[in-house]
């Protein structure tokens, strides 16, 4: 692959945060929907969110990927680590503890180690 | 049963969740190695339909896991598919196993362990200790 000697494509970069953006708050709306009663009108509406977001991020996610090596794609996916327990915190009262951010320190690498391996 | 209890198996449910969706990746690898007479049949084939309704029916039940899993946790555990693939990918697929996957592989089941049973790992050890 020569990717390497192709120049930052910030665009590209942009658009992927954006939907990993998206992305990171499909567990936030799935979980808001089972915050309501089963099959109420809320429960539908943040259910509806959830696969409406996942769509639009599985859409462009395909797009991204022919620009972008799968490796470097991955790679960046971990963030939504970083977004899942800064939502959590936020919108749902999750507890951010030592153990959970040195568990994520754990996977990150490991992450990036096994999408690496292909190369 | 107490609240943590069912935070416990559903994060195991979880985890099949995710299970279910790697195999239903792995499903749609080996339909795009095949080669096909119409655009048609490479999206209407057993093997895509299969992977998509496994797919679908892991999001449901994913998403009626995060009743009781916390959001934050949802991205740990999902990341447990790079290790699902991996091994699946090796059975079925014959990918190559190197040092460097496998050494990613154990980082990422160490991080889950940790993220999920830290506190009570932490506990335990200073019990010993003290």
């Amino acid at each position: 692959m020569d990717n390497n000697k192709k120049k930052f494509d910030f665009k590209t970069f942009a658009v992927l945060h954006f939907i990993l953006l998206l992305y990171s708050f499909v567990g936030v709306f799935m979980k808001l929907a089972f915050q309501n009663e089963m099959f109420s009108f809320q429960f539908f509406l943040f259910a509806g969110l959830a696969v409406l977001f996942l769509g639009i991020y599985a859409l462009i996610w395909q797009q991204v990927l022919k620009k972008l090596p799968l490796t470097v794609a991955f790679t960046n996916k971990a963030i939504c680590i970083v977004w899942g327990m800064l939502w959590g915190a936020l919108f749902l009262g999750d507890q951010i503890t030592w153990y959970k951010i040195l568990g994520s320190l754990i996977v990150f690498p490991g992450v990036v180690l096994v999408v690496s391996s292909n190369e | 049963m107490n609240k943590d209890t069912m935070v416990i198996i559903f994060s195991g449910v979880f985890l099949c969740s995710v299970l279910i969706s790697s195999i239903s990746q792995i499903l749609l690898k080996k339909s795009a190695d095949r080669t096909y007479d119409s655009r048609l049949k490479e999206y209407l084939n057993p093997l895509v339909i299969v992977a998509y309704i496994m797919f679908f029916c892991s999001m449901m039940i994913t998403m009626y896991c995060y009743r009781y899993v916390d959001v934050s946790a949802g991205p740990i555990f999902e990341s447990a598919g790079y290790v699902f693939v991996g091994i699946l990918g090796f059975i079925f697929l014959k990918e190559k196993f190197t040092v460097k996957k496998t050494i990613g592989m154990i980082l990422i089941l160490l991080g889950i362990v940790v993220f999920s049973f830290g506190g009570e790992i932490f506990n335990f050890i200073s019990k010993m200790f003290a």
